[in-house]
């Protein structure tokens, strides 16, 4: 099953870059390396971030599997990340 | 530094507003539940699109877009079609959705400061309205976070050179100006509406709290919200006082009565007719009326007492064909209930069909049925409202009030009123030798002398006869009249340069 993350930033910033680094350290510490992942520049897409009903960043959404998980904010590291997508434990997804 | 002011189109609200929101700011709109926050958010919109060609960006944090569309479109305003026709966007920031995000650090607002800068950008926004930032504090958790995130934004707002209206909840009229403290960082320029239950009867009103920098009007003004204008904020004014006089002498309707108000009623007053129930108020309106329209003016009738046909039937009695003058345009003749809406949405009425009509003359039968419905202190600023309608118009006004008892005494109308008119007709019962006859007097005419006696009149088919002043009676206007003595009276007569009238 494919995992498709959506990670909206606002501008090559130093804290976008840092973000964009703790998904993918998620990614390869948590989803053994295999995951869609999509990086939305909010500034230059401000319709993606008007159709994805973001707010603020950093966002990272979960779109699948489903149902759809939300994080927001900076997170400390990919534990925490994956913690608040409910992607730290794959395996007992089910019993959630 | 001058403040530079944008109309906000919204009827009344600019005047009181001096010019309208000082222009490139932030305006915080606070309000309890149904105070109309949301309303006149949408109007300051419309209105900016409409009247001065701006494009308006509308960032909802409460209700959905479709919500607010077709609330909007309940006053007539296609706001569909402005979004369509890239004039309105919406922003919807609303987190209806059921996604409810894990914090995992801190965050700002830079996705929606984004997107509102990219609707702004898409209509040529001069406008923009957040609906309503309270909803966002509760949305939060972090609210110290949020309150900076909402200071930036005001702060980005004012950098791409809009306008900007934040709509805020409060919890209690007359308590703290907004919940969560929104005040503190949209703290320049703060308007409350308030939605206060007064007696049983609900007041809207609408107040400056401050502007910083620049001038405003100060104090509450009543306001209404129409079907098919929206806000309407009725300026009850100081300022139109300051109308020119006119020395111009128009006809009362009753030439003898002319001759008392020395010549004629001044062109710009307004006259109140006083009496109990039966002593010729409405007659005397009729004949005011019907005076005018003989002399070619035209003129209005707002009746609250008494159904169309009844007035006409009256007029009949009278010796005055209203039919014929209404239908030649002459005069025109508006019967409510005053029970069917407030006073303010009386006001409201009366102010757009004087609008429309374009009386010279405009006649109240009768203020005492008005004052039923509401409290003392809208009474006042309704009557303060229709002087002013009258006065800036230069309208001749004729109200009418009735007084409890028969025999004399002060109606609670007089004492409010009497200030704010110019000319006061006492109508009385007079009990003389054990028979009922009914008395007039003119009892004051501002900037003008008048006849000081105190007349008997008669009610005939055609219409009032006003004759001799009463002798061998006094203290009629205190309700007991006493017979006096002919030498006394006599006497009395050595002073009066009574210019004797047949009748």
């Amino acid at each position: 099953m494919t995992i498709v993350l959506h990670v909206y930033v606002a501008g090559g910033t130093a804290a976008a870059a840092r973000v964009l680094r703790t998904v993918q350290e998620m990614v390869d510490s948590h989803l053994g390396g295999h995951a869609d992942v999509r990086v939305i520049d909010v500034l230059e897409n401000p319709q993606a971030a008007e159709d994805g009903d973001v707010l603020v960043t950093p966002t990272v959404d979960c779109l699948a599997p489903l149902p759809r998980r939300r994080a927001v904010g900076m997170p400390i590291d990919a534990a925490s990340l994956a913690a608040g997508l409910m992607l730290d434990d794959h395996r007992s997804q089910e019993s959630r | 530094m001058t403040v530079q002011k944008l109309p906000t189109g919204v009827p009344g609200l600019d005047q009181i507003a001096e010019g309208g929101l000082p222009a490139g700011r932030t305006t915080l709109v606070s309000g309890s539940a149904g105070s109309g926050k949301t309303v006149l958010a949408g109007q300051f919109l419309v209105k900016g699109i409409s009247e001065h060609d701006q494009g308006g960006v509308f960032v909802t944090f409460e209700e959905s877009p479709e919500d607010i569309a077709s609330n909007l479109d309940g006053f007539g305003w296609d706001v569909d079609g402005l979004v369509a026709a890239d004039r309105w966007r919406f922003v919807d920031a609303s987190m209806r959705s059921t996604l409810v995000p894990a914090v995992v650090g801190p965050y700002d607002f830079a996705a929606l400061m984004a997107r509102i800068e990219a609707a702004v950008n898409q209509t040529q926004a001069k406008r923009v309205v957040l609906d309503s930032v309270g909803s966002v504090l509760a949305e939060f958790a972090d609210q110290a976070m949020v309150r900076r995130e909402l200071q930036r934004l005001a702060i980005a707002m004012q950098k791409l050179g809009v306008t900007t209206m934040v709509t805020s909840e409060r919890d209690e009229e007359y308590g703290p100006i907004s919940r969560f403290g929104v005040e503190q960082f949209v703290a320049d320029d703060v308007i409350v509406l308030r939605n206060v239950l007064e007696q049983g009867e609900v007041r809207r009103t609408v107040q400056i709290l401050k502007f910083r920098g620049t001038s405003h009007r100060k104090g509450e003004f009543p306001f209404t919200i129409s079907a098919d204008q929206g806000v309407v904020v009725l300026p009850v004014t100081s300022h139109t006082r300051t109308e020119m006089s006119s020395e111009e002498r128009v006809h009362s309707g009753n030439d003898v009565l002319d001759e008392m108000c020395g010549g004629g009623v001044l062109r710009d007053s307004v006259i109140l007719v006083s009496g109990a129930t039966g002593t010729g108020k409405t007659l005397t309106a009729t004949a005011f009326l019907a005076g005018g329209v003989d002399r070619g003016e035209k003129a209005l009738l707002f009746g609250f007492e008494e159904s169309r046909e009844q007035l006409f039937r009256n007029a009949r009695g009278w010796g005055f064909d209203f039919e014929t003058a209404e239908a030649e345009g002459s005069l025109h003749v508006v019967c409510e209930y005053p029970e069917v809406q407030s006073l303010e949405d009386h006001l409201l009425m009366m102010r757009r069909t004087i609008e429309e009509v374009q009386p010279d003359r405009v006649a109240i039968d009768s203020l005492s049925a008005l004052e039923h419905i509401a409290s003392q202190r809208s009474f006042r600023q309704f009557m303060m409202g229709i002087t002013a309608i009258l006065k800036e118009r230069q309208i001749t006004g004729m109200m009418t009030a009735t007084t409890p008892s028969l025999l004399g005494g002060e109606s609670i109308t007089l004492s409010h009123i009497s200030t704010l008119t110019d000319s006061i007709i006492l109508l009385r019962y007079v009990e003389v030798y054990g028979e009922i006859k009914r008395g007039m007097t003119v009892l004051k005419m501002r900037g003008s002398t008048h006849d000081k006696e105190i007349r008997e009149i008669s009610i005939t088919g055609e219409g009032m006869q006003i004759g001799r002043p009463f002798r061998s009676v006094e203290g009629i206007l205190g309700g007991s009249p006493v017979r006096v003595r002919q030498d006394e009276e006599r006497l009395r007569g050595l002073f009066s340069d009574d210019a004797d009238l047949d009748d």
